[in-house]
């Protein structure tokens, strides 16, 4: 496995659906990312304002973290596993 | 304490945009479960029993000895004889009587003119007290303990998918926690990487990452303190105090059940539940259902439980412990109770009248919420070995800030402050030294931390760890006031807790002081500070 720290704003498409947030898709590097799994899911309650991650699998197979900042509403792709 | 004493004068704070990640190795301690009580306990337990067989003969004469003595000398009625609180049984019949209101007496002629005297006679206070078989008998306590299941290994797991299934080790260094999956290669905590890697060269291994985890363990206490008023939390377990709590859960197992479903609905994790009359037995018989278990031993059981089990599972004994017990051909925990309370304080110090107790089934440790810890550690590895004091003494302000905040967050002040390093050779070092009055302020603790560093740092050799350990604490409020600096003092406090809102707010990192500002440009940042190479995976 080998994690690759990316820390760029992404647009998302989410589901919000019954009070939680779901990520859909996202656009990374010119490319549609289709969500195919939600893996894991946390908040992160540290500092003023929550912080809710996802742990989330992409079409192509790889693992991908992304963030929604509770302060402004942006989606944050934090990184991507990708497989040795 | 004086602010010249530290180096307060030349703080430089900055304030940065973003805040920060946990810095440093986050070590806190806790004392071991106390039992002092526990003598006294069983003196009470005899008396109750006692009392109970009195009570029994249905004669009405409660309390044998000097507690019926006592309530007869205050006036307070025997069981059955009158009606303060609970129900009581004297001669086959049963009195009812009430918590809150007790049947009052016809108002005098007096009172009735002027309305009832605010001021109660003597003989009605006196009539309200329950009996004193009520204030003997100890209530049955329940205490729940809540294990996660490979925690840091499970939560990796559960982030990609991919690794379900596989051994999973994390850790730097030492595994920190492993899956399953690589428990069967006889792996286990605390081991050496190299010796993990050797065991099992197709594990994966991960540093971990401290914040997520502390995150996954928020959700889970959470939800334990929907199920009970007290809960006593560390990294990875709980305790839940249930006592009291049988009239809301009408079936416990059956609540504890639906705690279970609800952790691993909302974070896809499983935990081992154990249900006891004590801490002890509560943590012991959890581990019997490992993983994802439920189970419960009645106080009744304990003796049977805990007769054939390894010496090594009773709680307060560990590795030389262990070995000193099967030298003297004590294997089991039954075989423990043939030595005396004083045989084993003579061994084992305080610890050994603990074991005695525990040996037997009994702890009456309760279930704090939060309680003082006996150290709080802050220490990391540098990223490459370094003999720059500049970098080095930056580090240990940045570790000591942290670890004031620690205390200040726990309002505890500490005494004894002592710094730890270890050098690129494997060589280590350590000193402790005690401050005249207990503190929790930056400046203070940083003086005395950099006096033990140049004392400890003599060698020409690269430093490859440096921490910081506070202990022997007192709680904040505790504290003796000065005559002449008090108003420096509150001041100071004012300070500090204007920064631990604002580290509150937007991480540790947002504000970085004095020697600390020279790792800003070798370390990077994120939201909670500084990333530094080792981050929090002690237990």
């Amino acid at each position: 496995m080998r994690r690759e720290a990316i820390q760029q704003a992404v647009a998302v498409r989410a589901d919000f659906q019954g009070g939680a947030v779901t990520p859909v898709s996202f656009r990374h590097a010119g490319r549609e990312q289709r969500v195919t799994r939600v893996n894991a899911r946390w908040v992160d309650r540290a500092g003023r304002h929550p912080r809710f991650h996802f742990s989330v699998t992409v079409e192509s197979g790889d693992v991908c973290e992304l963030q929604l900042s509770g302060a402004d509403l942006v989606w944050w792709l934090d990184s991507v596993t990708l497989e040795e | 304490m004086r602010l010249e004493d530290g180096p307060e004068s030349r703080l430089r704070f900055e304030a940065v945009a973003r805040a920060a990640a946990p810095g440093g190795t986050h070590d806190v301690s806790f004392p071991p479960a106390t039992n002092h009580t526990a003598p006294l306990q069983a003196g009470s337990c005899a008396a109750v029993r006692e009392t109970e067989a009195a009570t029994k003969s249905g004669n009405g004469d409660t309390a044998g000895g000097g507690i019926a003595g006592i309530a007869e000398a205050a006036g307070v009625p025997r069981p059955g004889e009158c009606c303060a609180a609970g129900e009581a049984v004297a001669g086959g019949s049963r009195v009812s009587w009430h918590p809150l209101a007790p049947p009052r007496a016809p108002l005098a002629p007096r009172e009735r003119a002027e309305g009832p005297s605010l001021r109660a006679p003597r003989e009605c206070l006196e009539t309200r007290l329950p009996p004193a078989t009520a204030s003997l008998s100890p209530p049955e306590r329940t205490v729940l303990h809540v294990d996660i299941d490979a925690f840091f290994a499970a939560i990796e797991q559960q982030r990609d998918p991919r690794l379900q299934g596989k051994p999973v080790i994390v850790g730097a260094g030492v595994i920190a926690s492993c899956s399953y999956e690589a428990r069967q290669f006889g792996l286990k905590a605390g081991m050496a990487l190299s010796e993990a890697r050797r065991l099992c060269p197709e594990a994966v291994i991960l540093e971990g990452h401290a914040q997520v985890y502390r995150c996954f363990a928020e959700e889970i206490f959470a939800r334990c303190r929907e199920l009970a008023p007290a809960v006593e939390t560390y990294l990875d377990e709980a305790y839940c105090d249930l006592t009291g709590t049988e009239r809301l859960h009408a079936d416990l197992a059956t609540a504890v059940r639906s705690l279970k479903h609800a952790i691993r609905d909302t974070t896809g994790l499983t935990v081992t539940c154990g249900i006891g009359p004590n801490r002890m037995l509560a943590k012991l018989i959890g581990k019997t259902v490992k993983p994802d278990g439920l189970a419960r031993i009645a106080a009744a059981d304990a003796d049977g439980f805990l007769r054939g089990r390894p010496i090594e599972q009773l709680a307060g004994v560990g590795h030389a412990h262990a070995r000193t017990l099967r030298s003297m051909n004590l294997h089991t925990i039954g075989d423990l109770r043939a030595l005396s309370v004083d045989v084993l304080e003579s061994l084992f110090g305080v610890n050994g009248r603990l074991l005695h107790e525990r040996c037997r089934g009994r702890d009456t440790a309760p279930v704090n919420e939060r309680e003082i810890p006996l150290s709080i550690s802050r220490e990391t590895s540098f990223h490459r070995d370094t003999a720059d004091r500049v970098e080095i003494e930056g580090m240990l302000e940045y570790l000591v800030g942290r670890a004031c905040r620690a205390a200040r967050e726990l309002a505890i002040r500490a005494r004894t402050v002592s710094v730890r390093l270890r050098y690129s050779d494997g060589e280590g070092a350590e000193r402790a030294r005690s401050l005249r009055v207990p503190s929790d302020a930056d400046p203070v603790a940083l003086a005395l931390a950099h006096d033990l560093l140049r004392a400890l740092f003599t060698r020409r050799v690269a430093l490859h760890h440096v921490g910081v350990t506070f202990s022997n604490f007192v709680p904040a409020a505790g504290e003796q006031g000065a005559l002449f600096d008090e108003r420096e003092a509150g001041r100071r406090a004012a300070l500090y807790r204007a920064f631990d809102r604002v580290r509150g707010a937007y991480g540790h990192g947002v504000l970085v002081s004095g020697r600390a500002l020279h790792l800003k440009d070798r370390l990077a940042q994120d939201r909670h500070g500084f990333v530094l190479r080792t981050p929090s995976l002690t237990k």
